[in-house]
């Protein structure tokens, strides 16, 4: 298969950010989200109305370079659930002035709990999706080598099987380079950019059935 | 006559695009008690929009002396029951229903119960043994969780385990279902078969093959029942305790009854004795008393059924405790949810107002339709029960996408000239052939268990049934 000079300038481009992904990952391994990933968890329940936004802030000064999430707990929306990496003794105390400060609370550090949540596995996300996504891909690729025996199925189903694993390298090379997050909202928008290229690849040997 | 059919067909098909839209998107408001209601169902909301339970449960590290039977080999033949005057416990006959007696009649002293085999010993009855605490068998808990919460909860759940002190927090929607997963979770699964009288054990699950539940309607009367089929040295057992415990009938005349208690982790479920002897191996134990309330009838089956499904699986190797629930506010908030919402109008907009400008009063058309299409998946999704989550965002962006496409091609179509009915039939025949991978996935993600995942298939299916009928409405 001959490429032109600019085709190739683009294979070679997708092929350095590839590299560049999988350096990163095996450097610096995936950033997986604070939600999924082991983290640990303080509750405060402050006992007026709390805005999100505040408390982000004294967190924002309060943990520096880690990352923080602020939930709000139960249905008054008078308590917050703070989850980082970590949380060490002089950050918790450091936490609870600040919030003494601006709720004119009177916690102590005696008062609040460091929790520690482990992370979800994986492997139990990605569990109830195994079953389906297996059948949908036997039936789709049974449907492919069925429709388009007259052009060379085949021939058709690894151009479409190496485009998808190019597209979703690249996408998952992006995501690793740009340091996002990893949540699985972005692995089911990387199923759609994959069966949007199926639909376009079956689209267009429609046309060569069409034709022929 | 044929153009004015045409006019008429077209400004009804409006119309009702019109009310769709406005059904769905403005809502149905009728006084209910003096106040104006939207009666349009609520979307049902997953984890991911509408916050989630955190349930945090610690190893039970209790202890307790108690005087307990041990065989010759010293292995635990049950607890000595230390009060047997509890008359508030259910007692039922189980092969007959029809005891009303109660049992505190005829209590026997428990000593004189005691098989001389055994012997009774004072220890200290820990809720988890030291060698029980140990990775393998945090494993095993875990798993035993997943299954047991994928029966009634569809996966819609988060579970993490600390593997060093064994902790579990467990993530559940915040729903109905939320007690019954709770005990779940806290449930080890223990079913013994107990003297009442001395609380010798008598059979438990090791001699158990399967547990079903027996359902029976007479006289508009429902009642439940769990059966338990017993393997063949738990069949042998269980012929000599329904001969020993039964009513026996005295020299001088006099009644008394002998009753076993069937407990599930040291809680009973129900107090009985036999009206006869029973040697096929099966024991159908009543649950609960017979109702003709229907609803009190499911929930009382459903209760049996949860524990036969305990049963029939791996009992739970270490015993939690809940130690904290709170219930998290989602991260997705309503601020964002708002920005979401102006973005979505926006890029429906925008394509909008790209179609009325290329393709003028067909492109208006079109665009009429193409937000009855949005309002009608939207009203759909919400009465067909489709649990919204970032998956079926997602699954309702792709169906939207392909009404677009569909409906640029057409448009194309037309003003290529093409208003022969034969090519557009030709022209949706192609671009229907080439979304069958879409179908695919929509028809097996459908027929999924999980929620999580027959959310995308759903609104897919959905998406496509009502894109197959925007199809009609143009070729009609």
């Amino acid at each position: 298969m001959k490429l032109s000079g600019l085709k190739k300038i683009i294979l070679l481009g997708i092929i350095l950010l590839i590299i560049a992904g999988i350096v990163i990952v095996a450097l610096k391994g995936i950033n997986v989200s604070l939600i999924l990933q082991q983290h640990e968890s303080i509750n405060l329940l402050i006992g007026k109305p709390v805005e999100i936004k505040d408390v982000q802030n004294i967190c924002n000064e309060v943990f520096a370079n880690k990352r923080v999430i602020v939930r709000k707990l139960e249905l008054f929306g008078d308590s917050v659930n703070i989850i980082s990496e970590s949380i060490t003794d002089e950050e918790k105390s450091n936490l609870i002035t600040k919030i003494n400060e601006k709720y004119e609370t009177d916690f102590t550090v005696d008062d609040v709990n460091i929790e520690k949540n482990s992370n979800i596995r994986v492997r139990d996300l990605v569990r109830p999706y195994v079953l389906p996504v297996m059948l949908s891909f036997v039936l789709i690729v049974a449907y492919i080598i069925i429709r388009f025996r007259k052009i060379n199925s085949l021939k058709l189903l690894g151009k479409i099987c190496v485009t998808i694993i190019l597209t979703e390298a690249l996408i998952a090379s992006c995501i690793a380079i740009t340091r996002l997050p990893l949540l699985p909202i972005m692995i089911n928008l990387m199923s759609v950019v994959a069966i949007f290229e199926v639909v376009l690849f079956i689209s267009r040997s429609e046309k060569c059935l069409k034709n022929k | 006559m044929e153009k004015g059919l045409r006019i008429v067909k077209t400004i009804t098909v409006l119309l009702i695009a019109i009310l769709i839209s406005a059904v769905s998107f403005g809502g149905v408001y009728l006084p209910q008690k003096g106040i104006w209601k939207n009666v349009i169902k609520d979307f049902n909301l997953g984890m991911e929009f509408d916050g989630y339970r955190e349930l945090r449960y610690v190893l039970d590290d209790s202890e307790e002396q108690k005087d307990v039977y041990v065989d010759k080999d010293g292995n635990y033949m049950g607890t000595v029951k230390e009060d047997t005057s509890d008359s508030s416990e259910n007692t039922e006959n189980a092969e007959t229903t029809e005891s009303t007696d109660t049992q505190s009649e005829n209590n026997i002293a428990k000593e004189a119960e005691v098989d001389k085999d055994y012997t009774i010993e004072t220890r200290t009855i820990r809720a988890n043994e030291q060698d029980d605490i140990n990775i393998e068998n945090f494993e095993k808990t875990k798993k035993i969780i997943q299954k047991r919460l994928e029966t009634i909860n569809l996966y819609e759940y988060n579970i993490r385990q600390d593997s060093v002190t064994g902790e579990i927090v467990v993530e559940l929607p915040d729903d109905a279902n939320i007690a019954l997963e709770e005990s779940l979770i806290s449930t080890r699964g223990k079913l013994e078969i107990i003297d009442y009288q001395n609380g010798l054990l008598l059979l438990d699950n090791s001699h158990i093959k399967n547990a079903t539940v027996l359902a029976s309607a007479q006289d508009n009367q429902y009642q439940s029942y769990l059966q338990l089929q017993f393997d063949d040295e738990g069949k042998e057992i269980l012929k000599k305790i329904s001969n020993e415990y039964k009513e026996l009938t005295s020299a001088d005349g006099t009644t008394e009854k002998t009753y076993v208690s069937v407990n599930l982790d040291g809680q009973t479920l129900v107090s009985t004795y036999f009206a006869e002897e029973i040697d096929s191996g099966i024991l159908q134990i009543p649950m609960g008393n017979a109702t003709s309330d229907y609803a009190e009838y499911v929930e009382i089956a459903q209760n049996a059924t949860r524990i036969a499904y305990m049963v029939n699986n791996d009992m739970m190797p270490l015993v939690y405790t809940l130690s904290s629930d709170n219930f998290i506010r989602p991260l997705i908030t309503e601020e964002y949810i708002q920005i979401a919402k102006i973005i979505s109008l926006i890029v429906v907009i925008a394509i909008s107002l790209y179609l009325i400008i290329k393709y003028r009063l067909k492109g208006l058309y079109a665009v009429i339709l193409d937000v009855a299409y949005i309002g009608l998946l939207l009203l759909i999704v919400r009465y067909a029960n489709v649990l919204i989550t970032l998956n079926a965002v997602v699954a309702f962006a792709i169906c939207t996408l392909i009404n677009y496409i569909f409906t640029i091609k057409i448009l194309n179509k037309f003003k290529e000239g093409s208003n022969d009915k034969f090519i557009l039939t030709s022209t949706l025949k192609e671009l229907y052939l080439s979304i069958i991978p879409v179908c695919i996935i929509a028809v097996v993600f459908t027929f999924v268990s999980s929620a999580i995942i027959s959310s995308i298939g759903m609104i897919l299916f959905w998406g496509l049934v009502v894109q197959a009928i925007c199809s009609l409405v143009v070729l009609i």
